[in-house]
């Protein structure tokens, strides 16, 4: 036997396809949810209530400052103590869209900052309506002045993802523990998983600039 | 056979703490030799040395730090060099670290404009003098924020050296989490002490942000 | 960037540079007594055989023969805590000596690593609730059932399960036993032993029947008959002395056959 052996490893293929998707279907639902979360957390960030800005700051603070098993922990075994039972995939969902919407909320809120006031009181001064000033003045220049920094945050959503094989999940970390466990072969099960990672981030680094160039087709002028 | 999580826990739970602690250190220490590395090599100039600098932080950020700590401690010991576990976490974390912290500090000094290289050149100063005078002093105020916010995943992320055997403070929850079979008290126990080291240190990003804010350079 | 180029190249790099594996030459037992230590991997997360004491020390069935075999080696033992998917990793790479870690002796893996003879059978149970019955693997089907990834319980139900039944994996025994009480599984399959543990806490919890039965031993490197050889002896000694025996009612509840090869 040589020392590195892929056969064990490659004829279990189908398993990680399956784990990939599921890693890819974990971190776009998380990156959906919690950029709406994220919004609305962005929103209470800003608002002049002492008490809503307080809410989202402490949410921010716990989320960043405390490690994504725990928080998954808490979820999954800390609900059903109160009477709320989900299923690992719900829960999954869920921890990843809370973590990740933490760090949206961040990353929105310093985007609605590069928005200035002066701008948002020209447009109600033209005439357009505030949800109008909103879409068109805030939020799409609020958006492309972050979007670089939304892709790497959805690659570090993908590899938080990998986490939630703890509480069995089979996303592509969790095949890997398992294929390893059945063929000992850990560095080859763990050589494929890397590549199948960076093989995802690929994938979505060309799906976001896709996304890049046609949503803001205003910076085309720009360059 | 099994204990109530009491006391004797939290004192050994903090008493790992100090391994996160001292891992913590380590990466940082090593990372920002790396970091200061893969910086200078993005700004080279030259196509080949910047490249190679790209393809190594697209790697390394683009695989989890899981799988970058496995390949170091068992592929290195593979290869016929008994790495300990100190130094494959010290070289896992730091190949890691090196790659996050180069690009936030080539964002910062590029941050400092062109101009500022001009004038210095100009002024008859050389390359090295110029980073070292005019360049870095800038650069450390945009850098000094996102640094530190990156030392707090830092800290949560050396939990992944359980896997090279260190009883570090995530290692240390699982295993009281297993003697007294109340994962949840202990994993809040847990998530209580991280909080604590974390928002410290996001705390002091914060203050330093004000007073490089507030200050001249 | 072509990013199957990049993982093609990884692939060759390790492929090329591997190989250059050193070759053990010496027994690890002259090497062993040589160094004066024997590292051994243990598990201190999986009660009744590796935990820590109240004190804080490592204490359980595997720690305690980890200690005997050091104490009759005349070496100092060096405890490493490992997890069950690192046990196998550890002592091909030479991290460790030996691994005692309620290490289930299979056919599989002993095509890895070498196996001495047993220290301990353990039985694979069904634990669930007392008011949801069940009595074969059958009654599994439409149910979820925990067990702990890439324990003997869990290769044992990965080969086992029926048809729509659903296997559930955790990372750990107390995680895979919370599923259980907070209700996310029906029911789970565990060693012996620390199902009576929990049978014991959890009045409500039972053990509904064994799937398995596991004969138990100490993992080495392949290879290394005299370190094997020695090892086997010094089981054979434990037994007859009567340590074992001593050791299986202080941690097991009860003394076992020992099958030998």
């Amino acid at each position: 036997m040589g020392y590195l052996d892929f056969s064990g490893i490659l004829s279990r293929s189908d398993l990680f396809v399956h784990g990939a998707l599921l890693t890819l279907i974990l971190s776009a639902s998380a990156l959906v949810l919690g950029t709406m979360l994220g919004m609305v957390g962005a929103a209470m960030r800003r608002s002049r209530s002492r008490i809503l800005s307080g809410i989202a700051m402490g949410y921010v603070e716990l989320i960043r400052n405390t490690p994504f098993l725990v928080q998954i922990y808490i979820v999954y075994f800390g609900l059903p103590a109160v009477g709320l039972r989900i299923s690992e995939m719900a829960a999954a969902v869920l921890s990843l869209t809370l973590y990740a919407g933490a760090y949206l909320t961040e990353i929105i809120r310093a985007g609605i900052d590069t928005v200035g006031k002066g701008q948002r009181e020209a447009a109600l001064a033209l005439g357009l309506r505030p949800h109008q000033v909103f879409r068109h003045v805030v939020l799409v220049p609020a958006l492309s002045a972050i979007y670089p920094a939304l892709t790497s945050q959805f690659v570090l959503i993908m590899l938080a993802s990998s986490v939630v094989s703890a509480i069995s999940v089979p996303e592509l970390t969790g095949v890997a523990n398992d294929i390893q466990g059945q063929t000992f072969r850990s560095l080859e099960a763990y050589l494929v998983v890397a590549a199948l990672y960076l093989g995802l981030t690929a994938v979505f680094k060309t799906a976001f600039g896709a996304v890049d160039r046609s949503l803001f087709t205003f910076r085309a002028a720009e360059r | 056979m099994f204990q109530t999580f009491g006391l004797n826990h939290v004192g050994f739970l903090l008493q790992s703490t100090t391994w996160t602690l001292l891992l913590s250190a380590i990466a940082l220490v090593g990372g920002a030799v790396g970091g200061a590395l893969i910086a200078l090599m993005r700004i080279s100039g030259n196509r080949w040395v910047d490249g190679i600098a790209r393809v190594y932080i697209y790697v390394l950020q683009g695989t989890p730090l899981l799988v970058t700590l496995f390949i170091v401690y068992f592929g290195i010991a593979g290869l016929g060099f008994d790495l300990p576990a100190l130094a494959a976490a010290a070289i896992g974390f730091t190949l890691y670290s090196g790659a996050f912290l180069g690009e936030i500090w080539r964002g910062a000094v590029q941050s400092v404009g062109r101009g500022q290289w001009e004038g210095a050149f100009a002024l008859g100063l050389g390359w090295w003098r110029t980073m070292q005078k005019i360049v870095v002093p800038q650069a450390v105020r945009v850098a000094l924020p996102p640094t530190v916010g990156f030392c707090v995943q830092l800290v949560k992320n050396t939990a992944l050296a359980s896997i090279v055997g260190f009883i570090e403070l995530t290692r240390a929850g699982q295993i009281v989490s297993s003697a007294t079979f109340q994962p949840l008290q202990v994993y809040l126990c847990v998530a209580a002490i991280y909080f604590a080291i974390c928002s410290t240190l996001a705390y002091a990003s914060r203050r330093l942000e004000q007073r490089l804010a507030t200050t001249p350079a | 960037m072509n990013l199957r180029n990049l993982a093609m190249g990884l692939v060759a790099l390790a492929a090329t540079v591997l190989p250059a594996k050193a070759q053990t030459t010496t027994s690890t037992l002259d090497a062993v007594i040589q160094r004066g230590v024997i590292n051994v991997g243990v598990g201190l997360g999986t009660p009744p055989y590796g935990l820590m004491d109240a004190n804080m020390q490592p204490d359980g069935y595997d720690v305690s023969l980890a200690k005997l075999i050091a104490r009759d080696l005349g070496v100092k033992v060096n405890l490493v805590d490992t997890t069950a998917a690192n046990r196998i990793p550890n002592l091909t790479s030479g991290k460790l000596d030996i691994v005692i870690y309620s290490f289930s002796i299979t056919a599989e893996r002993a095509r890895t690593i070498a196996f001495t003879n047993t220290v301990y059978v353990d039985s694979q149970v069904y634990v669930s609730a007392s008011d949801k019955p069940a009595t074969k693997l059958d009654d599994l089907v439409g149910k979820k059932t925990g067990v702990t990834r890439a324990s003997t319980n869990d290769i044992v139900m990965t080969r086992k399960a029926p048809q729509g039944a659903t296997v559930q994996r955790y990372e750990d025994d107390a995680s895979t036993s919370q599923a259980l009480l907070a209700g996310q599984v029906e029911g789970i399959v565990t060693s012996g032993a620390l199902a009576r543990a929990i049978e014991q806490r959890n009045p409500k919890l039972k053990v509904q029947f064994i799937v398995s039965q596991a004969p138990m031993g100490i993992g080495l490197r392949r290879g290394d008959a005299d370190f094997l050889h020695w090892l086997n002896t010094e089981i054979f000694m434990l037994q007859t002395n009567g340590e074992i025996g001593e050791l299986q009612r202080k941690w097991m509840g009860g003394e076992v056959e020992l099958p030998r090869f």
